[in-house]
Protein backbone atom coordinates (compact mmCIF):
# COMPACT_ATOMS: atom_id res chain seq x y z
CA UNK A 1 0.00 0.00 0.00
CA UNK A 2 1.26 3.45 -0.86
CA UNK A 3 1.34 5.74 2.18
CA UNK A 4 -0.14 9.19 1.98
CA UNK A 5 1.81 12.13 3.32
CA UNK A 6 0.25 15.53 3.99
CA UNK A 7 2.45 18.62 3.88
CA UNK A 8 0.98 21.65 5.64
CA UNK A 9 2.68 25.06 5.24
CA UNK A 10 1.36 28.50 4.38
CA UNK A 11 4.41 29.31 2.26
CA UNK A 12 4.08 28.08 -1.27
CA UNK A 13 7.85 27.94 -1.82
CA UNK A 14 8.31 25.68 1.15
CA UNK A 15 5.48 23.38 0.07
CA UNK A 16 7.27 23.18 -3.26
CA UNK A 17 10.65 22.35 -1.65
CA UNK A 18 9.23 19.65 0.61
CA UNK A 19 7.23 18.12 -2.18
CA UNK A 20 10.17 18.04 -4.55
CA UNK A 21 12.37 16.56 -1.86
CA UNK A 22 9.99 13.68 -1.14
CA UNK A 23 8.82 13.11 -4.69
CA UNK A 24 11.17 10.22 -5.35
CA UNK A 25 10.37 8.27 -2.17
CA UNK A 26 7.20 6.60 -3.40
CA UNK A 27 4.54 8.31 -1.27
CA UNK A 28 1.30 9.89 -2.35
CA UNK A 29 1.94 13.54 -1.55
CA UNK A 30 -0.74 16.03 -0.69
CA UNK A 31 -0.49 19.66 0.46
CA UNK A 32 -2.54 22.15 2.43
CA UNK A 33 -1.91 25.92 2.59
CA UNK A 34 -3.30 26.49 6.09
CA UNK A 35 -4.69 24.72 9.16
CA UNK A 36 -8.27 24.86 8.02
CA UNK A 37 -7.56 23.15 4.70
CA UNK A 38 -5.34 20.59 6.45
CA UNK A 39 -8.07 19.67 8.93
CA UNK A 40 -10.58 19.21 6.11
CA UNK A 41 -8.18 16.84 4.37
CA UNK A 42 -7.37 14.97 7.58
CA UNK A 43 -11.07 14.31 8.08
CA UNK A 44 -11.40 12.80 4.62
CA UNK A 45 -8.16 10.90 4.00
CA UNK A 46 -6.05 8.39 5.84
CA UNK A 47 -2.58 9.95 5.97
CA UNK A 48 0.33 7.97 7.38
CA UNK A 49 2.41 11.07 8.11
CA UNK A 50 1.52 14.73 8.52
CA UNK A 51 4.25 17.35 8.22
CA UNK A 52 2.98 20.61 9.62
CA UNK A 53 4.13 24.14 10.19
CA UNK A 54 3.05 25.71 13.48
CA UNK A 55 2.31 29.33 12.62
CA UNK A 56 -0.34 29.58 9.94
CA UNK A 57 -3.34 31.75 9.12
CA UNK A 58 -6.78 30.43 9.95
CA UNK A 59 -6.20 27.31 12.14
CA UNK A 60 -2.60 26.86 13.39
CA UNK A 61 -0.40 23.77 13.76
CA UNK A 62 -1.80 22.89 17.19
CA UNK A 63 -5.28 22.62 15.71
CA UNK A 64 -3.90 20.41 12.93
CA UNK A 65 -2.24 18.14 15.50
CA UNK A 66 -5.44 17.92 17.52
CA UNK A 67 -7.47 16.98 14.42
CA UNK A 68 -4.92 14.35 13.46
CA UNK A 69 -5.03 12.86 16.98
CA UNK A 70 -8.79 12.67 16.74
CA UNK A 71 -9.24 11.30 13.23
CA UNK A 72 -5.99 9.46 12.49
CA UNK A 73 -4.77 7.80 15.67
CA UNK A 74 -2.08 5.88 13.81
CA UNK A 75 -0.62 8.85 11.92
CA UNK A 76 2.82 10.20 12.80
CA UNK A 77 3.25 13.95 13.07
CA UNK A 78 6.39 15.85 12.14
CA UNK A 79 6.49 19.49 13.20
CA UNK A 80 8.35 22.01 11.00
CA UNK A 81 8.90 25.37 12.52
CA UNK A 82 10.97 28.54 12.20
CA UNK A 83 13.35 29.78 14.91
CA UNK A 84 10.91 32.41 16.01
CA UNK A 85 8.29 30.05 17.34
CA UNK A 86 10.07 27.83 19.84
CA UNK A 87 7.40 28.40 22.40
CA UNK A 88 4.79 27.21 19.98
CA UNK A 89 6.85 24.15 19.17
CA UNK A 90 7.14 23.36 22.86
CA UNK A 91 3.38 23.43 23.08
CA UNK A 92 3.22 21.03 20.17
CA UNK A 93 5.51 18.64 21.99
CA UNK A 94 3.37 18.88 25.10
CA UNK A 95 0.27 18.04 23.07
CA UNK A 96 1.79 14.59 22.78
CA UNK A 97 3.58 12.10 20.67
CA UNK A 98 5.24 14.21 18.00
CA UNK A 99 7.52 12.02 15.91
CA UNK A 100 10.12 14.68 15.10
CA UNK A 101 10.65 18.36 15.40
CA UNK A 102 12.48 19.96 12.48
CA UNK A 103 13.78 23.51 12.50
CA UNK A 104 13.48 25.70 9.45
CA UNK A 105 15.26 26.45 7.32
CA UNK A 106 15.99 22.95 6.17
CA UNK A 107 19.23 22.18 4.35
CA UNK B 1 19.27 20.94 9.63
CA UNK B 2 22.51 20.78 7.70
CA UNK B 3 21.44 18.27 5.13
CA UNK B 4 18.01 18.27 3.55
CA UNK B 5 18.52 14.53 2.91
CA UNK B 6 17.81 13.96 6.61
CA UNK B 7 14.32 15.18 5.84
CA UNK B 8 13.70 12.07 3.73
CA UNK B 9 15.07 9.81 6.45
CA UNK B 10 12.84 11.38 9.10
CA UNK B 11 9.73 10.94 6.97
CA UNK B 12 10.70 7.35 6.12
CA UNK B 13 11.16 6.52 9.82
CA UNK B 14 7.86 8.15 10.67
CA UNK B 15 6.14 5.99 8.05
CA UNK B 16 7.84 2.91 9.46
CA UNK B 17 6.74 3.64 13.02
CA UNK B 18 3.21 4.45 11.91
CA UNK B 19 2.92 1.19 9.99
CA UNK B 20 4.22 -0.79 12.93
CA UNK B 21 1.78 0.87 15.27
CA UNK B 22 -1.09 0.29 12.90
CA UNK B 23 -0.10 -3.35 12.49
CA UNK B 24 0.11 -3.74 16.27
CA UNK B 25 -3.29 -2.26 16.77
CA UNK B 26 -4.80 -4.53 14.15
CA UNK B 27 -3.16 -7.53 15.77
CA UNK B 28 -4.46 -6.45 19.14
CA UNK B 29 -7.98 -6.12 17.77
CA UNK B 30 -7.72 -9.55 16.14
CA UNK B 31 -6.55 -10.95 19.44
CA UNK B 32 -9.46 -9.39 21.26
CA UNK B 33 -11.92 -10.81 18.77
CA UNK B 34 -10.32 -14.25 19.00
CA UNK B 35 -10.41 -14.06 22.77
CA UNK B 36 -14.07 -13.14 22.80
CA UNK B 37 -14.86 -15.98 20.39
CA UNK B 38 -12.88 -18.38 22.53
CA UNK B 39 -14.69 -17.27 25.65
CA UNK B 40 -18.06 -17.89 24.02
CA UNK B 41 -16.93 -21.27 22.69
CA UNK B 42 -15.63 -22.33 26.09
CA UNK B 43 -18.90 -21.38 27.77
CA UNK B 44 -20.69 -23.51 25.22
CA UNK B 45 -18.25 -26.36 25.76
CA UNK B 46 -18.90 -26.24 29.48
CA UNK B 47 -22.60 -26.36 28.77
CA UNK B 48 -22.12 -29.34 26.44
CA UNK B 49 -19.93 -30.99 29.04
CA UNK B 50 -22.71 -30.62 31.58
CA UNK B 51 -25.10 -32.18 29.10
CA UNK B 52 -22.78 -35.17 28.63
CA UNK B 53 -22.44 -35.56 32.39
CA UNK B 54 -26.22 -35.56 32.68
CA UNK B 55 -26.28 -38.13 29.89
CA UNK B 56 -23.92 -40.47 31.74
CA UNK B 57 -25.94 -40.03 34.90
CA UNK B 58 -29.17 -40.66 33.03
CA UNK B 59 -27.78 -43.84 31.48
CA UNK B 60 -26.68 -45.07 34.91
CA UNK B 61 -30.05 -44.33 36.47
CA UNK B 62 -31.89 -45.91 33.57
CA UNK B 63 -29.90 -49.13 33.72
CA UNK B 64 -30.24 -49.34 37.49
CA UNK B 65 -34.00 -48.81 37.25
CA UNK B 66 -34.59 -51.24 34.41
CA UNK B 67 -33.81 -54.43 36.38
CA UNK B 68 -36.07 -53.75 39.37
CA UNK B 69 -38.77 -52.49 36.99
CA UNK B 70 -38.66 -55.72 35.01
CA UNK B 71 -39.00 -57.62 38.27
CA UNK B 72 -41.93 -55.44 39.37
CA UNK B 73 -43.79 -55.94 36.09
CA UNK B 74 -43.01 -59.68 36.00
CA UNK B 75 -44.09 -60.38 39.58
CA UNK B 76 -47.16 -58.18 39.31
CA UNK B 77 -48.26 -60.09 36.22
CA UNK B 78 -47.57 -63.38 37.97
CA UNK B 79 -49.67 -62.38 40.97
CA UNK B 80 -52.39 -61.04 38.68
CA UNK B 81 -52.61 -64.40 36.89
CA UNK B 82 -52.73 -66.27 40.20
CA UNK B 83 -55.45 -63.99 41.52
CA UNK B 84 -57.44 -64.29 38.32
CA UNK B 85 -57.37 -68.08 38.60
CA UNK B 86 -58.74 -68.19 42.11
CA UNK B 87 -59.87 -65.83 44.83
CA UNK B 88 -58.06 -66.36 48.15
CA UNK B 89 -60.45 -67.97 50.62
CA UNK B 90 -60.27 -65.23 53.24
CA UNK B 91 -61.01 -62.31 50.79
CA UNK B 92 -64.47 -60.97 50.09
CA UNK B 93 -65.55 -59.76 46.61
CA UNK B 94 -64.71 -56.09 47.26
CA UNK B 95 -61.24 -56.89 48.52
CA UNK B 96 -60.69 -59.25 45.60
CA UNK B 97 -61.71 -56.62 43.00
CA UNK B 98 -59.76 -53.87 44.70
CA UNK B 99 -56.62 -56.02 44.76
CA UNK B 100 -56.98 -56.85 41.07
CA UNK B 101 -57.49 -53.18 40.21
CA UNK B 102 -54.49 -52.23 42.31
CA UNK B 103 -52.35 -54.76 40.47
CA UNK B 104 -53.46 -53.36 37.14
CA UNK B 105 -52.56 -49.85 38.28
CA UNK B 106 -49.21 -51.15 39.46
CA UNK B 107 -48.46 -52.68 36.06
CA UNK B 108 -49.56 -49.51 34.29
CA UNK B 109 -47.38 -47.40 36.58
CA UNK B 110 -44.44 -49.69 35.94
CA UNK B 111 -44.98 -49.41 32.18
CA UNK B 112 -45.06 -45.66 32.45
CA UNK B 113 -41.83 -45.76 34.44
CA UNK B 114 -40.34 -48.02 31.76
CA UNK B 115 -41.26 -45.45 29.07
CA UNK B 116 -39.56 -42.72 31.08
CA UNK B 117 -36.47 -44.89 31.44
CA UNK B 118 -36.62 -45.43 27.68
CA UNK B 119 -36.64 -41.67 27.14
CA UNK B 120 -33.72 -41.30 29.52
CA UNK B 121 -31.77 -43.99 27.71
CA UNK B 122 -32.37 -42.47 24.29
CA UNK B 123 -31.24 -39.15 25.69
CA UNK B 124 -28.15 -40.68 27.28
CA UNK B 125 -27.16 -42.64 24.20
CA UNK B 126 -27.15 -39.54 22.08
CA UNK B 127 -25.35 -37.19 24.46
CA UNK B 128 -22.02 -38.02 22.87
CA UNK B 129 -21.55 -34.82 20.88
CA UNK B 130 -21.13 -36.52 17.52
CA UNK B 131 -23.50 -39.47 17.90
CA UNK B 132 -25.94 -39.23 15.01
CA UNK B 133 -28.73 -41.49 13.89
CA UNK B 134 -31.99 -41.39 11.99
CA UNK B 135 -34.48 -39.58 14.13
CA UNK B 136 -38.22 -39.38 14.24
CA UNK B 137 -38.67 -35.79 15.41
CA UNK B 138 -42.07 -36.64 16.91
CA UNK B 139 -40.36 -39.22 19.15
CA UNK B 140 -37.71 -36.68 20.14
CA UNK B 141 -40.51 -34.29 21.06
CA UNK B 142 -42.37 -36.96 23.05
CA UNK B 143 -39.13 -37.52 24.98
CA UNK B 144 -38.90 -33.78 25.58
CA UNK B 145 -42.51 -33.80 26.83
CA UNK B 146 -41.60 -36.48 29.41
CA UNK B 147 -39.16 -34.02 30.95
CA UNK B 148 -41.26 -30.87 30.67
CA UNK B 149 -44.94 -31.72 30.93
CA UNK B 150 -44.99 -31.92 34.74
CA UNK B 151 -43.35 -28.48 34.88
CA UNK B 152 -46.10 -26.95 32.76
CA UNK B 153 -48.84 -28.69 34.73
CA UNK B 154 -47.37 -27.41 37.97
CA UNK B 155 -47.61 -23.85 36.60
CA UNK B 156 -51.18 -24.33 35.43
CA UNK B 157 -50.23 -24.27 31.75
CA UNK B 158 -51.66 -26.61 29.17
CA UNK B 159 -49.34 -28.39 26.78
CA UNK B 160 -51.04 -28.81 23.45
CA UNK B 161 -49.37 -31.28 21.11
CA UNK B 162 -50.17 -31.36 17.43
CA UNK B 163 -47.72 -33.79 15.93
CA UNK B 164 -48.15 -34.42 12.23
CA UNK B 165 -47.97 -38.11 11.26
CA UNK B 166 -45.46 -39.51 8.79
CA UNK B 167 -42.68 -36.98 9.17
CA UNK B 168 -39.58 -37.66 7.11
CA UNK B 169 -36.69 -38.84 9.28
CA UNK B 170 -33.92 -36.42 10.19
CA UNK B 171 -30.24 -37.38 10.48
CA UNK B 172 -28.95 -35.99 13.72
CA UNK B 173 -28.18 -36.16 17.40
CA UNK B 174 -31.48 -36.78 19.18
CA UNK B 175 -30.23 -35.73 22.64
CA UNK B 176 -28.98 -32.42 21.35
CA UNK B 177 -32.22 -31.82 19.46
CA UNK B 178 -34.20 -32.90 22.51
CA UNK B 179 -32.15 -30.36 24.45
CA UNK B 180 -33.22 -27.66 21.97
CA UNK B 181 -36.91 -28.56 22.19
CA UNK B 182 -36.79 -28.90 25.98
CA UNK B 183 -35.24 -25.47 26.12
CA UNK B 184 -37.87 -23.95 23.84
CA UNK B 185 -40.70 -25.53 25.85
CA UNK B 186 -39.24 -24.34 29.17
CA UNK B 187 -38.77 -20.83 27.74
CA UNK B 188 -42.38 -20.89 26.55
CA UNK B 189 -43.50 -22.02 30.01
CA UNK B 190 -41.58 -19.19 31.65
CA UNK B 191 -43.17 -16.64 29.33
CA UNK B 192 -46.70 -17.90 29.86
CA UNK B 193 -48.90 -16.95 32.82
CA UNK B 194 -50.97 -19.57 34.62
CA UNK B 195 -54.01 -20.62 32.59
CA UNK B 196 -52.15 -20.16 29.31
CA UNK B 197 -51.21 -22.68 26.67
CA UNK B 198 -47.96 -23.84 25.18
CA UNK B 199 -48.47 -25.41 21.79
CA UNK B 200 -46.02 -27.70 20.02
CA UNK B 201 -46.68 -28.42 16.36
CA UNK B 202 -44.84 -30.42 13.77
CA UNK B 203 -45.32 -30.28 10.03
CA UNK B 204 -43.79 -31.68 6.89
CA UNK B 205 -41.94 -29.34 4.61
CA UNK B 206 -41.59 -30.11 0.92
CA UNK B 207 -39.38 -27.37 -0.54
CA UNK B 208 -36.81 -28.12 0.75
CA UNK B 209 -37.80 -31.46 2.26
CA UNK B 210 -37.76 -31.50 6.00
CA UNK B 211 -39.61 -30.97 9.23
CA UNK B 212 -40.86 -27.83 10.93
CA UNK B 213 -41.30 -27.75 14.68
CA UNK B 214 -43.13 -24.77 16.15
CA UNK B 215 -43.24 -23.95 19.85
CA UNK B 216 -45.84 -21.28 20.60
CA UNK B 217 -46.81 -19.60 23.81
CA UNK B 218 -49.56 -17.23 24.85
CA UNK B 219 -47.23 -15.09 26.96
CA UNK B 220 -46.39 -11.43 26.88
CA UNK B 221 -44.43 -11.59 23.64
CA UNK B 222 -40.95 -10.29 22.85
CA UNK B 223 -40.24 -6.63 22.00
CA UNK B 224 -38.71 -6.03 18.53
CA UNK B 225 -35.32 -4.87 19.88
CA UNK B 226 -35.00 -8.12 21.86
CA UNK B 227 -36.06 -10.22 18.84
CA UNK B 228 -33.02 -9.00 16.94
CA UNK B 229 -30.60 -10.10 19.63
CA UNK B 230 -32.34 -13.11 21.08
CA UNK B 231 -29.97 -15.71 19.56
CA UNK B 232 -26.80 -13.81 20.53
CA UNK B 233 -24.65 -15.49 23.17
CA UNK B 234 -24.99 -13.95 26.65
CA UNK B 235 -28.06 -11.97 25.66
CA UNK B 236 -30.76 -12.61 28.22
CA UNK B 237 -33.98 -11.04 29.45
CA UNK B 238 -34.23 -13.26 32.52
CA UNK B 239 -32.74 -12.26 35.83
CA UNK B 240 -31.14 -15.64 36.37
CA UNK B 241 -30.50 -16.35 32.69
CA UNK B 242 -27.08 -17.09 31.22
CA UNK B 243 -28.08 -15.97 27.75
CA UNK B 244 -26.76 -19.23 26.38
CA UNK B 245 -29.89 -21.36 25.94
CA UNK B 246 -31.05 -19.93 22.62
CA UNK B 247 -27.56 -19.34 21.25
CA UNK B 248 -26.73 -23.00 21.90
CA UNK B 249 -30.07 -23.98 20.39
CA UNK B 250 -29.18 -22.02 17.26
CA UNK B 251 -25.75 -23.61 17.15
CA UNK B 252 -27.21 -27.12 17.45
CA UNK B 253 -29.85 -26.51 14.78
CA UNK B 254 -27.24 -25.08 12.42
CA UNK B 255 -24.99 -28.09 13.06
CA UNK B 256 -27.93 -30.10 11.70
CA UNK B 257 -28.14 -27.95 8.58
CA UNK B 258 -31.38 -26.41 9.83
CA UNK B 259 -32.51 -23.00 10.95
CA UNK B 260 -34.31 -21.43 13.88
CA UNK B 261 -36.58 -18.41 13.69
CA UNK B 262 -38.65 -16.39 16.06
CA UNK B 263 -41.76 -14.32 15.55
CA UNK B 264 -43.67 -12.43 18.19
CA UNK B 265 -46.41 -9.93 18.69
CA UNK B 266 -46.35 -8.00 21.95
CA UNK B 267 -49.13 -9.09 24.27
CA UNK B 268 -50.01 -12.11 22.16
CA UNK B 269 -47.11 -14.48 22.60
CA UNK B 270 -44.16 -15.81 20.69
CA UNK B 271 -43.49 -18.56 18.20
CA UNK B 272 -40.14 -20.28 17.76
CA UNK B 273 -39.83 -22.30 14.59
CA UNK B 274 -37.16 -24.87 13.89
CA UNK B 275 -36.55 -26.31 10.45
CA UNK B 276 -34.59 -29.53 10.09
CA UNK B 277 -33.77 -30.92 6.65
CA UNK B 278 -34.97 -34.44 5.85
CA UNK B 279 -32.28 -37.05 5.76
CA UNK B 280 -31.41 -38.12 2.24
CA UNK B 281 -28.24 -40.19 2.35
CA UNK B 282 -29.10 -42.53 5.19
CA UNK B 283 -32.73 -43.29 4.41
CA UNK B 284 -31.93 -44.79 1.05
CA UNK B 285 -29.16 -47.11 2.20
CA UNK B 286 -30.48 -49.59 4.79
CA UNK B 287 -26.98 -50.86 5.68
CA UNK B 288 -26.12 -47.41 6.97
CA UNK B 289 -29.07 -47.55 9.23
CA UNK B 290 -27.84 -50.82 10.72
CA UNK B 291 -24.36 -49.44 11.18
CA UNK B 292 -25.44 -46.40 13.14
CA UNK B 293 -28.16 -48.09 15.19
Amino acid sequence: MTERVLIVDDEEDLRYVYTRQLRGDGYLLDTAADGEEAIEKIRATEYAVILTDMRMPRKDGLAVIAAAREHLPDAEIIVLTGHGSLENALQAFKSGNIFEYLLKPLG
Amino acid sequence: LDDIGVFNTVVARAIERRNLRKHNRELFEQLQRAYEELRQKSEMLIQNEKMSAIGVLAAGVAHELNNPLTAVVGFAQMIAEKLKASRPANWNDTEYERAQQALENLVQGAHRARDIVGSLLRFARATKPDARSLIDINQTLRDAFVFTEHLLLRHGIMLEKRLAPELPPVWGNSARLQHVFTNLIINAQQATPSGGTVRVLTERAEQPKGVWVHVEDTGEGIPPEALERIFEPFYTRKEQGTGLGLSIAKQIIEEHGGEIRVASELGKGARFSVFLPADEAHTIDPTQRVRVA
